[in-house]
């Protein structure tokens, strides 16, 4: 029988075997890597989140026993290192912004053209394989503000509840359902020119 | 039962939770008391549970690495300690290298402003100081109190500097030339050649830190180096003051024709070259 998350650390706190500890990282690494992977669009990143979030669990291992799930523990670090990334995009996207000239010469690669925007997503028209729908719903949830997607993400694809969400992003149950709500409110939105989603008119923006 | 929109708008914001299973008592009884009446709510409830299966069944995404092969325990522990220290940029020691990158790219920025208005000591002092989170205080050598940083050192022996490791408490935790931002990343300390791309060709670095030298003996820098121009940041974001000094050479003729510096509400600085 598989050791608990709880057994696994009591385990290597115990006795130091490093096993342990990497037993746990195989049980989570695909969770935390495709969170990051929904959350940043970039497996780069993503790779390096999972990476430093285990170090991080690892530095704090001994302040776990008081968490209530080693999972929420562990998906909050997660959470915090991509909002430090999302952060950082948007403080550069910022700077992106601030920098573009129309003026500027053609050559000038930090210019931003909208008409440049990439746009790889399959015509609506087309009829969709399963892959094909898995890519059109990642490139909607891109689209989806920083925090529904989050929420989207930990509840709809990660399973977790409304009280386990709420102690991984650090907002209220409350706000959890809103962003939830809203969320799927604008992902449907996104999604209904491939999926003809919604049969009725949306009764509450 | 004829329902108005009032209660359709009221319901449908409790769908998605009626749908979790995350509703209960007077809440779950009155959704389900209104779907029970309603012709339109219920196919908004079968719409969010088509949604969340799309969601659900979506392709596992997974990387090719074992990250549990991959980890290792960081070098200066071998227990799973709070107080454990790393020697991966971690968040707050990356914090601290962007603090001091920043005053780096400020400097060479203001350095520049200076340069280009040919200011001189007086007109720097009283310019007004930059405050932010990142940077506690940046001021251009010539304004700094005590004159930590000594005119007569050369530029080859600045540059020998950086490598060392820091010889008092300051530097101890720093890396010493950090390019922390990719927008400041070719800037500092760089002997490379410059992109191709690149429209002007940027201006040698050199970083020193932390550098502590008498203040009696007082020959100019520039006297050395005409064409260096120098510039010091200092960072106390933990109490104990770090000082950083970028030197840089500029090419008269290779002074670009826009300089922008932007700063957002973290006090992190953006320099375009």
């Amino acid at each position: 029988m598989d050791l608990t998350d709880g057994a696994l650390i009591g385990n290597y706190l115990k006795t130091k075997d490093l096993s342990f500890y990497k037993t746990l990282i195989r049980r989570y690494q695909n969770r935390v890597y495709s969170a990051a992977y929904r959350l940043l669009g970039n497996a780069e990143e993503a790779e390096e989140v999972v990476q430093d979030t285990f170090v991080k669990v690892h530095q704090n291992l001994d302040k776990f026993r008081h968490q209530a799930s080693f999972s929420s523990w562990v998906f909050r670090i997660t959470h915090n290192l991509c909002m430090d990334i999302m952060r950082t995009r948007q403080r550069r996207n910022a700077f992106h912004l601030i920098s573009f000239d129309p003026q500027g010469s053609e050559d000038d690669s930090r210019s931003i053209k909208l008409n440049e925007l990439p746009d790889d997503m399959p015509n609506p028209a087309q009829q969709l394989d399963s892959e094909e729908q898995g890519q059109v719903i990642a490139a909607s949830m891109t689209k989806l503000p920083d925090n529904q997607r989050t929420v989207l993400m930990l509840h709809d694809i990660e399973g977790f509840s409304y009280q386990e969400i709420a102690d991984i992003t650090g907002a209220s149950i409350g706000t959890v359902r809103s962003r939830l709500h809203y969320g799927r409110i604008k992902l449907r939105e996104l999604l209904d020119p491939y999926f003809s989603l919604s049969t009725v008119p949306t009764a509450s923006r | 039962m004829t329902l108005n929109l009032q209660d359709c708008t009221t319901v449908n914001s409790l769908l998605d939770a009626y749908h979790d299973g995350e509703l209960a008592g007077d809440e779950k009884a009155s959704v389900e008391m209104h779907l029970r009446a309603c012709d339109v709510c219920p196919q908004r409830l079968a719409e969010i549970g088509r949604l969340v299966t799309m969601l659900k069944t979506m392709p596992v995404v997974s990387s090719k690495i074992d990250f549990a092969d991959r980890f290792q325990i960081p070098a200066a522990s071998s227990l799973p300690l709070s107080s454990a220290s790393s020697n991966r940029v971690i968040p707050g020691q990356f914090g601290r290298a962007a603090a001091i990158a920043a005053a780096v790219a400020l400097c060479l920025g203001f350095g520049q402003y200076v340069l280009r208005h040919n200011m001189s000591g007086s007109e720097i002092a009283n310019l007004q100081p930059v405050n932010s989170t990142g940077v506690n205080t940046v001021r251009t050598r010539n304004s700094m109190p005590g004159n930590q940083v000594s005119k007569t050192l050369q530029m080859e022996q600045l540059a020998s500097k950086v490598d060392e490791p820091p010889s008092d408490q300051g530097g101890a935790r720093e890396t010493p030339a950090i390019p922390a931002t990719p927008d400041t990343g070719n800037q500092t300390e760089n002997k490379a050649p410059a992109k191709k791309e690149a429209r002007v060709k940027p201006p040698v670095i050199r970083v020193a830190k932390n550098l502590k030298t008498p203040d009696a003996v007082n020959t100019s820098l520039a006297s050395a180096l005409p064409s260096a121009k120098e510039n010091e940041g200092v960072s106390s974001g933990d109490g104990i003051k770090h000082s950083l000094v970028a030197y840089y050479e500029l090419d008269p003729n290779t002074i670009p024709e826009e300089l922008g510096i932007s700063t957002d509400e973290d006090g992190l600085y953006a320099i375009k070259m």
